[in-house]
């Protein structure tokens, strides 16, 4: 099913939960929206389900106009945060509660019910209540439920966030390959970057209710719209100094006290339009050299693989990923070098991208 | 996407086209004010400004002059014009509501008038003559009061005009009968029972309803009601016991005892102060009957009164009938062992919710429990006081229950007689020899107005708007 | 930190009676008549007279047990009472239990025109006692009872008219209170149930109702108990003894007997007390919590 958003807004009063949301999905593709809490991503998506009557605007699902369409009748399935599953049923109640309400065949009901139970791998737990399966038995449950009508989208509201680590790794692999499969278009809002990094096929990046970008998670890593997004997507999070960018001789420095790096002529170009810009840079694309800017270790913190050391550079803080072979300890005088090839410039005041306009 | 309305349309209807919605309401506007004013016209102009809507051939007619309202209502044309008219309305609101012009307000006057038109109708071809035989006061208030019913709708339905904002809520017939289905069985019994006997109060204390009178017409007598209220010998004697009435059961007992067994109960342990918060319940749901038997049972003379005994142990001479004797004391302890509970529960609650640091921090700064009382629990129970406070003094002055079953008002003339049971007295109870119906609603509809002016100014206190969330759906 | 040091024995001594004792010695004496006037019912009923407390036999000695007293039983009116009431009680569970889990429904969970205003009004109401509209009651009564075939079940004079008088000023409460149990389900179970194809209709009756099922046996007990002990609706709308409730015939019964044998009104009464003794042994927390609960979250 192809979704469209066209100028979508939801406003409570005065107070805009959603202001102006304008995208467009594709047949089949998996959809992120990323955003910290608050930012009007899981608001969007409760109009798509038609939970919420947007305040202004239209939701097209294939052409079509759903404003006015109920939930019930707009062939979505969803899963929730808190399961949602209900407590009086069981199982096998609980996923086929959607076809005992489509009057579905009470012969068709269970073997679409066992299928579902089956893919899910929850198959052998059908006569239990929710309260009796552990978190993942019950995010299954709930994923059976909105798979068994089959429906034409998909939509999930932060659906790991109540299950511990290990298996919210594995169950983000599993919906992914489950969407493959089965080619359902989905929506799914998370506020963890990884979540979204791994499993879209494009990211909608969201804040204050505005959408920020919407973009393939490879392109908002390499080419950061706005300041949000550089600083949102990716972990450690993006470095940010104030810099001006001039050019001397032949090529393009970035310069404030106690650093003067040499950037790539074509965005040194772009950034120097502006006399002064943010340089942000990605602590993978800082290494701890022999030669370059001189700074003092300010903290490390292992991360297991690579250590994060945190530099002081007259004055301000460089996130670095480290070798832990180093043996960096605090107080350290190092020399680090930037990846400029990857360095990206900000409007200051706009805080757009002075790169990719 | 199969499953699709055809009918879901993109585009909202324009100003023009809602606006016409709203146009089709108004002959409801017109069916309420007719069916308001007709029956009582009559009254008030003795039928002259009857007969000029109504023409020549209606004069002529001896129904006109000398039959009951209802009588009247169904010797002219207008009572076969009234259901026309409604359904004619039912027909275009109807019409109005299928092209998804109207909003959730018009809707529900639809369904209201279709309602009303099927009792107008219904009225219209029964044996309403038997009906009117029995209780002709009855049907004359009620042809009058479905025309206030109706002239609210249209006033709602006016008010509908300016509010809405037609793109955030467009209204299906689904939702729409969704909403209003699940409130309408609540709403009927509440206009009913509720919003329909305020008005008839307020009519019936300016008419001179009593069974003296029951068999002729009634008539209006402006304030008369009001002014002989005023002006009763024992007007003064009525206030004074209303005030003494509210203000000592609510200082000692519906106040004062709760805060102190609150307090208490509290402060020993968990299990022990629910026994006693269990205990106190036990007056509150003893059958009224049955609670006053035993409290008449303290209060007699010797040999039966246990009051009397006690007295008799401790080597008392004086045993008199307590309720002669103090009327007043227990009035008041009758009353507020009942009332008693329901402070103690919302302050236990309050107390039991107030953290344990704070108590502990007081505790080590070496504060006495007394002093704890004092500086910590009770400023931070002020809402719950005031909250019992007015609740409370809302429901002392309506009440008269337990006072109509231990004193009914006496002894002799008056001593415990409080403002709303001389209203029950003068308007219901048999032994006065009249029920004056007219005389008690005017008594009974100043409390009415005392406790809407009351509850109004209670819900701005505990600030009403904000301990109301929205709901997280918006689907009907 | 600088009393308490030293502390005589005497001191703590009296702190400890100031601290421990005394609440339950005053929380004793305040329930004291309570306890006393049911221990007159109990000892009452099964003894030939009372003096104060003391039970006494037809020689004036203490003692006299007899069962005497519940000889009322054989008089086919108290039955009819009984079934009166027992009628209007479960009158009260239905009506109020159905309509306020509708409306408390639609109040917390639906988002309608004038759900604000309604809610207001519920509460305003709640502070309208049922006794300010007596008379106007008695009107609409009088009316209802002019109206073929409905009002010779639910007008004037009838069983079915003192139930629904209850009923409808028992909803301002019931209808408050049912909302506050509405307000803590889950909002993601119900928009996951609208979404698999549920309708708000579907979603209540199989969805929320289930989850709430203790709340509304609360209140349905509530309702019992209230219905069961009503005097003033049922002594105000009714006449004669054909419709007369419980607490009405035992009023009748009290004011008719001489003082002496009271024994057979404490009996009476006994028996009135039955169902709501059961109930009270047994459903005391929800009870309690109904009792205070109409002012749930302050109001």
């Amino acid at each position: 099913m192809k979704v469209e958003l066209e100028n979508l807004s939801k406003r409570w009063g005065n107070v805009y939960g959603a202001r102006g949301v304008d995208l467009d999905i594709k047949d089949g593709e998996f959809v992120v929206f990323l955003g910290p809490s608050g930012c009007g991503k899981t608001t969007t998506l409760l109009m798509v389900a038609g939970i919420y009557k947007p305040s202004e605007g239209l939701i097209h699902f294939d052409g079509q106009v759903v404003n006015t369409v109920a939930p019930k009748d707009r062939n979505i399935g969803m899963v929730f945060q808190s399961y949602a599953l209900y407590p009086h049923m069981d199982v096998f109640h609980n996923i086929s509660y959607p076809l005992k309400l489509q009057k579905a065949p009470k012969a068709e009901m269970e073997e679409r019910t066992q299928r579902v139970a089956d893919m899910m791998g929850i198959g052998h737990l059908m006569e239990r209540k929710p309260a009796m399966l552990s978190g993942g038995q019950q995010q299954r449950v709930a994923l059976g439920r909105a798979l068994v009508k089959e429906p034409g989208l998909l939509l999930f509201d932060e659906p790991l966030s109540n299950l511990d680590a290990r298996l919210r790794l594995s169950m983000r692999s599993e919906i992914k390959r489950l969407q493959l499969e089965l080619g359902i278009t989905s929506i799914y809002v998370t506020h963890d970057q990884v979540e979204a990094m791994t499993m879209a096929d494009r990211i909608a990046v969201m804040k204050d209710g505005q959408l920020q970008a919407f973009a393939t998670p490879e392109e908002l890593y390499d080419r950061p719209r706005t300041m949000f997004i550089g600083g949102f997507v990716g972990n450690p999070p993006m470095n940010f100094a104030e810099v001006a960018v001039s050019r001397r001789n032949d090529s393009f420095h970035a310069r404030r006290e106690g650093l003067d790096v040499v950037v790539p002529s074509d965005r040194g170009e772009k950034a120097s339009a502006s006399d002064k810009g943010i340089m942000g840079i990605r602590p993978e694309d800082v290494t701890i050299a022999d030669e370059g800017v001189s700074g003092e270790v300010f903290v490390v913190e292992p991360l297991g693989r690579d250590h994060l050391v945190t530099v002081d550079i007259a004055g301000i803080y460089v996130h670095v990923l480290a070798d832990p072979a180093l043996g960096l300890h605090i107080g350290d005088k190092v020399k680090v070098n930037f990846n400029t090839s990857k360095v990206q410039f900000f409007n200051p005041e706009t805080e757009q991208s002075l790169l990719w306009a | 996407m199969s499953s699709t309305t055809p009918s879901m349309t993109a585009v909202l209807p324009s100003k023009k086209t809602r606006l016409s919605g709203h146009i089709l309401a108004i002959p409801g506007a017109v069916v309420a004010l007719i069916s308001f004013f007709l029956p009582w016209l009559d009254y008030v102009a003795n039928g002259t400004v009857f007969l000029s809507l109504t023409g020549r051939e209606a004069a002529s007619s001896p129904a006109i002059t000398t039959g009951s309202g209802a009588e009247l209502f169904r010797a002219t044309p207008t009572a076969y014009l009234v259901p026309l008219l409604g359904l004619v309305v039912l027909a275009l609101t109807a019409l109005a509501f299928w092209r998804g012009y109207v909003t959730e307000w018009d809707g529900f006057a639809l369904i209201s008038l279709g309602i009303v038109t099927l009792i107008f109708v219904w009225l219209q071809f029964t044996n309403a003559q038997e009906l009117a035989d029995k209780a002709n006061t009855a049907v004359q208030s009620g042809y009058g009061l479905i025309g206030v019913y109706l002239a609210l709708l249209a006033t709602i339905i006016g008010g509908s005009l300016h509010v809405r904002t037609a793109t955030e809520r467009k209204p299906s017939l689904r939702g729409l009968l969704s909403a209003w289905g699940f409130m309408s069985p609540g709403m009927l019994l509440i206009l009913v029972f509720f919003i329909i006997p305020v008005i008839i109060t307020l009519v019936l204390s300016l008419t001179d309803l009593a069974s003296s009178n029951f068999s002729e017409p009634w008539h209006f007598v402006g304030l008369d009601n009001y002014k002989r209220m005023f002006s009763d010998t024992f007007f003064p004697k009525i206030l004074g016991n209303t005030f003494r009435y509210v203000i000592l059961t609510l200082g000692f007992f519906n106040v004062g005892l709760a805060l102190v067994l609150a307090l208490l109960t509290t402060h020993i342990s968990r299990r022990a102060g629910f026994i006693f918060r269990i205990l106190w319940l036990l007056p509150r749901i003893t059958p009224s009957v049955v609670y006053i038997v035993m409290w008449r049972r303290f209060v007699q003379v010797p040999p039966h009164g246990i009051i009397n005994q006690f007295i008799g142990w401790f080597g008392g001479e004086y045993q008199p009938y307590w309720l002669n004797e103090a009327p007043w004391l227990f009035v008041v302890m009758v009353n507020g062992f009942v009332g008693a509970s329901f402070g103690m529960i919302i302050f236990s609650s309050a107390i039991e919710a107030i953290p344990k640091d704070v108590m502990t921090a007081a505790k080590v700064d070496g504060a006495s429990a007394l002093q704890i009382i004092r500086d910590i629990t009770l400023p931070l129970l002020k809402w719950p006081l005031l909250f019992v406070t007015t609740y409370q003094t809302l429901s002392l002055l309506v009440s008269f229950e337990y006072i109509l079953l231990l004193t009914g008002g006496g002894p002799g003339l008056y001593t415990t007689e409080v403002w709303s049971l001389t209203a029950y007295n003068r308007a219901l109870a048999t032994y006065f020899g009249s029920n004056q119906w007219g005389y008690g609603a005017a008594w009974m509809f100043v409390l009415v107005v005392i406790g809407a002016t009351l509850a109004t100014i209670y819900l701005r206190v505990f600030r009403f708007d904000d301990l109301v969330a929205e709901p997280k759906i918006d689907v009907l | 930190m600088t009393t308490g040091t030293i502390e005589t024995g005497r001191k703590a001594g009296l702190q400890r009676f100031l601290g421990q004792t005394l609440p339950y010695i005053l929380l004793i004496i305040t329930i004291l008549p309570i306890i006393i006037g049911y221990a007159w019912i109990l000892i009452a009923t099964f003894s030939v007279r009372t003096e104060g407390l003391v039970p006494k036999d037809a020689n004036g000695n203490i003692g006299g047990f007899t069962l005497q007293n519940w000889s009322f039983l054989n008089d086919p009116m108290i039955w009819r009472a009984t079934l009166n009431s027992f009628t209007i009680a479960i009158g009260m569970v239905i009506g109020v239990g159905v309509v306020s889990t509708l409306m408390g429904y639609a109040l917390s969970r639906m988002n309608f025109a004038g759900r604000k205003g309604l809610l207001g009004m519920i509460i305003v109401l709640q502070a309208f006692r049922a006794e300010m509209l007596l008379i106007a009651i008695f009107q609409v009564l009088v009316f209802i009872a002019g109206i073929p075939l409905i009002g010779k079940s639910f007008g004037f004079n009838t069983v079915g008219g003192v139930a629904f008088v209850m009923i409808a000023l028992q909803l301002p409460l019931g209808v408050w209170l049912m909302k506050g149990f509405f307000d803590n389900i889950s909002w993601d179970m119900e928009r996951a149930a609208l979404i698999d194809g549920a309708s708000r209709f579907r979603v209540w009756w199989e969805i929320i109702i289930p989850l709430i099922k203790p709340g509304i046996a609360a209140l349905a007990i509530f309702n019992f108990i209230q219905g069961w002990s009503n005097y003033l609706i049922a002594a105000t709308f009714t006449i004669g003894t054909k419709v007369s409730t419980l607490p009405v015939f035992l009023n009748q019964f009290s004011g008719d007997t001489s003082l002496a044998s009271w024994n057979s009104v404490a009996a009476l009464g006994m028996f009135q007390l039955i169902p709501v003794m059961i109930f009270f042994i047994f459903t005391q927390e929800a009870l309690l919590s109904i009792y205070g609960g109409g002012a749930k979250g302050g109001v």
